[in-house]
């Protein structure tokens, strides 16, 4: 196992940059997830690693070897398809023990091997399977295996599980963690889905435009997301233009107060983020900030809310139970505590 | 990705299948009353003596009135074919639609033997209509399996929204079906017409003595001594068959009719 | 309803009925005939007898036969072989020129055998084509006509297979899943053996298949090689043609058919047991 280092790194298809000087360090045994829209580069960061495409500029290097002229097929990676690449011709064992049988394993080394991965993965006894006769589920278990048989230095799976459903795919999410955790191999996992992101990552990169915009662990970037694009991006957010002075916060015309906590000394106009769980609702009252609450919706545990206030939504969510008893129509005031508001830096 | 190895192969291969071709042009546009590449110079003789001959023109009118009637037969089978399997899938339907399967599968000279005692024992050998009726029997499944792929594509909503608005069977079939499935039975019968103005064997062994279509012409222009006209004719069918071919691919998409998925 | 299910049942038996009546009936009285005796003044003599079948076991019809299988054997090998790796190239080409040998293609497919042998027969005759250009070039000081012979009869014949075997493989090829050949190269297969290891396994039924179609197909060619063939290059389609047309022997050809039809028939099963096979 080492560290995966990737520096300056650019790619481009004819005129369309897909990735632009991008630079990020892998720790050994570390799980990263590339995480954004379509287009933003991810998978193209993936293929890269892999050395199914090569790159422009820039390096990657993994344990301070260069990788740039070692061809995919002598990287030992181990890849996990969207499509998931079965070999169709083949049965499960031979699927998984494919690698080995090109190593020239013996049968027998082969057939333990092959068994051993197949007890990691839950499938004993099914090594003379035909993979069309496997469920969604037993299908991503074999590739992942099949990834893993030749112990890989990297990890690297491409979106493995947008086609299951949302129950099998927490299921392959746990499982896949365990495994990761249990064999400490460097690991980077694509995905558009930021639950899965922040289910599974020790560290989450989010990429927009062939950009990196923001990498750290999943309560870091949830908490303090450093540009207006993640804070968007991860969970639901309020994003506010505040106007700080030495006599208060100013929301539009509205004066919020001095601002006090890790927000004191702060001066001019910033984007500001606040978290709907951090918003508290009141029946309305002279001072502060007053709207309309337009919309409210029950969804068991919490009730999610979106208040008018001079033509801005503020969306607000609550434990069911803990503030109740508003109605839409009803003109409310909205506050948050002092450290709730989180200065975006960028 | 496609490698360099790949290119080349590619570019070896288009070189080999279009070379023929190239020669006969050549050929065809020479001064020379000999067969001669390259020409030592040009000429538009042989195109002249093409149209102008009556021989030459009456071959290429018979040619493509067999083709249109043959063409216009076949999609006729082919989208009863198709409407009625579609309708109901009942065995006779798939009956009728396996049965239409069968004469591509069969070697034409199999089909051209059955044909020309058929007509025989029926009257017609010899006749333009038997050479028309065989051509547009034998050629329907490619039309019929093209117009599966556009009935496999209508969906059963559609039928109902339009049924539900209060059209009848034959109104649907008019104003709801026909115009979805138009592009695939354009294709099928462009290409059974493609197919029957270029085939020789068929239209040989049932009438080839008395109807003479310009393949036949050719066939026998070629093995009893030739001239350049036979070229210039050649090339007529080319520019035939890659004109069709272009403006349907105007027309439709030619890529995912033939059942490749639409990707970048 | 009833009235619907009356008008696809008349548009179904109607349908049968051209399709019985052109297609099978044709066919049957082609077996039919195959029993009757030949005679030179008519087509034939209305009998019931064995004599043409036991034409087909003399030598000569032997003889013709085995070449006949050879040939259409060693062409429809040639072709997939040759086709296989095209097609597969051409599915990597982008959208443009992929339609541009779709065209190409089609129009090859739809282009007369009479035209295409004309054309092979050009290109390979002394005065112009092939030839003089190996003489231009210096490879070949004292040039002749390459056909008619057999090498020449083949290229016509893998001309004439390359088209429709390229239209047939090329929607699963530009459909297959990219991704399994580099999920081989990630798990350490080198670049060359990939096409050898995962592409062709992947394929083995779909080209089991098309080789017998294509052999059915060139077992059935019959301008290639009256145009580029010597008379002893001819196969039983040129045969059965003589008999039927040229000595008016209409018996004669209809039982060659017949054996023809019955080796059809049995290429045509085995090719559908090999893939039902090959599909769980």
């Amino acid at each position: 196992m080492a560290e995966l280092e990737i520096s300056h790194l650019g790619k481009s298809f004819g005129a369309f940059e897909a990735l632009k000087d991008i630079t990020l360090t892998i720790q050994s045994g570390e799980f990263i997830c590339l995480l954004g829209g379509s287009g933003c580069g991810k998978t193209t960061l993936l293929r890269l690693v892999a050395g199914l495409e090569d790159h422009n500029k820039g390096d990657i290097l993994l344990g301070g070897k260069d990788l740039t002229a070692i061809p995919c097929h002598k990287r030992n990676i181990g890849m996990v398809f969207q499509s998931l690449a079965l070999f169709p011709h083949l049965n499960v064992g031979d699927n998984i023990g494919y690698g080995l049988n090109l190593r020239g394993e013996s049968k027998a080394v082969v057939r333990k091997e092959v068994d051993r991965l197949l007890g990691m993965i839950g499938l004993d006894g099914l090594a003379d399977r035909q993979v069309s006769a496997l469920s969604g589920g037993q299908r991503q278990r074999v590739a992942i295996a099949r990834a893993l048989a030749l112990s890989p230095d990297i990890f690297l799976m491409d979106e493995p599980f947008s086609a299951l459903d949302a129950a099998l795919r927490d299921q392959m999410q746990i499982e896949v963690k365990r495994i990761q955790r249990a064999l400490g191999v460097t690991t980077i996992f694509v995905t558009h889905d930021q639950r899965e992101a922040m289910a599974l990552a020790d560290r989450i990169v989010i990429m927009q435009d062939g950009k990196i915009e923001q990498a750290g662990p999943p309560d870091v970037l949830y908490a303090q997301p450093q540009t207006r694009y993640v804070a968007e991006f991860i969970g639901t957010n309020n994003i506010f233009d505040l106007t700080f002075t030495n006599e208060g916060v100013l929301f539009g015309e509205t004066n919020l107060g001095k601002a006090k906590g890790k927000n004191e000394g702060v001066l001019g106009t910033h984007s500001v983020a606040v978290r709907p769980e951090a918003i508290t609702l009141t029946k309305a009252s002279k001072t502060g900030l007053i709207g309309t609450l337009t919309t409210q919706r029950r969804l068991g545990a919490v009730i999610e809310r979106e208040i008018d206030v001079n033509g801005q939504t503020v969306f607000q969510s609550a434990f069911a139970g803990q503030g109740d008893g508003f109605a839409e129509g009803d003109t409310v005031a909205i506050s948050w505590g002092p450290d709730a508001a989180w200065v975006i830096p960028a | 990705m496609i490698t360099r190895g790949q290119k080349t192969l590619l570019i070896c291969v288009a070189i080999l299948l279009v070379a023929p071709f190239v020669v006969v042009f050549g050929v065809s546009v020479g001064a020379s009353k000999t067969i001669s590449f390259p020409p030592d110079a040009l000429s538009a003789q042989w195109y002249n003596t093409l149209f102008t001959e009556p021989d030459w023109l009456a071959a290429i009118g018979r040619s493509l009135l067999i083709a249109a009637i043959a063409a216009l037969i076949s999609v006729t089978i082919a989208l009863a074919a198709n409407y009625v399997l579609w309708r109901r899938q009942s065995g006779f339907s798939k009956l009728v639609f396996a049965l239409g399967l069968g004469p591509f599968l069969l070697p034409p000279i199999i089909l051209a033997l059955g044909a020309s005692i058929f007509w025989a024992e029926f009257g017609w050998y010899g006749r333009m209509e038997a050479t028309i009726i065989s051509h547009g029997v034998f050629f329907v499944t490619l039309p019929l399996v093209i117009l599966a792929r556009g009935f496999a594509a209508l969906t059963e909503e559609v039928i109902e929204a339009a049924q539900m608005m209060g059209a009848t069977q034959a109104q649907v079939f008019r104003t709801v079906i026909l115009p979805l499935i138009a592009p695939y039975l354009i294709t099928g019968f462009a290409l059974v017409a493609i197919i029957s103005v270029n085939e020789y064997l068929i239209a040989n062994m049932i009438s080839g003595f008395v109807v003479e279509t310009l393949p036949i012409k050719i066939f026998n222009n070629v093995r009893y001594g030739y001239s350049p006209v036979v070229a210039s004719a050649s090339m007529l069918f080319v520019g035939i068959t890659v004109t069709v071919l272009l403006v349907l691919a105007r027309l439709t998409d030619l890529v995912s009719l033939l059942g490749a998925s639409k990707e970048s | 309803m009833i009235s619907e299910r009356a008008g696809t049942t008349a548009i179904s038996t109607v349908t049968f009925i051209v399709l019985a009546v052109f297609f099978v009936v044709p066919l049957a009285l082609m077996i039919i005939v195959s029993f009757y005796k030949s005679d030179p003044m008519a087509f034939y003599e209305v009998a019931f007898v064995w004599d043409n079948y036991a034409k087909f076991f003399s030598s000569f019809y032997y003889t013709v036969s085995v070449r006949s299988l050879y040939t259409a054997v060693l062409g429809a090998v040639v072709v997939v072989a040759i086709t296989f790796p095209t097609v597969l190239a051409i599915s990597e080409l982008s959208r443009r020129w992929q339609l541009f040998w779709i065209i190409l293609l089609l129009s090859l497919m739809c282009l007369s055998e009479v035209i295409i042998g004309f054309a092979w027969l050009i290109l390979m005759s002394e005065s112009v084509g092939l030839p003089r250009f190996l003489e231009w070039i210096g490879l070949w000081t004292n040039p002749r006509s390459l056909s008619p012979s057999f090498g020449a009869m083949l290229i016509g014949l893998v001309y004439l297979g390359f088209s429709i075997v390229a239209l047939i493989l090329y929607p699963q090829a530009a459909r297959r899943d990219r991704s399994i050949e580099e999920a081989a190269l990630t798990l350490g297969t080198p670049p060359m053996l990939v096409f050898f290891k995962v592409v062709l396994p992947a394929f083995r039924t779909s080209l089991i298949s098309v080789t017998l179609t294509m052999f059915v197909y060139l077992l059935g060619v019959f301008v290639m090689p009256t145009m580029l063939g010597r008379p002893k290059d001819w196969t039983m389609t040129v045969i059965i043609s003589d008999k039927a047309l040229g000595d008016a022997n209409l018996p004669l050809g209809a039982a060659l058919a017949v054996i023809m039809l019955i080796v059809t028939a049995l290429v045509l099963l085995v090719s559908v047991l090999a893939t039902r096979r090959a599909e769980p």
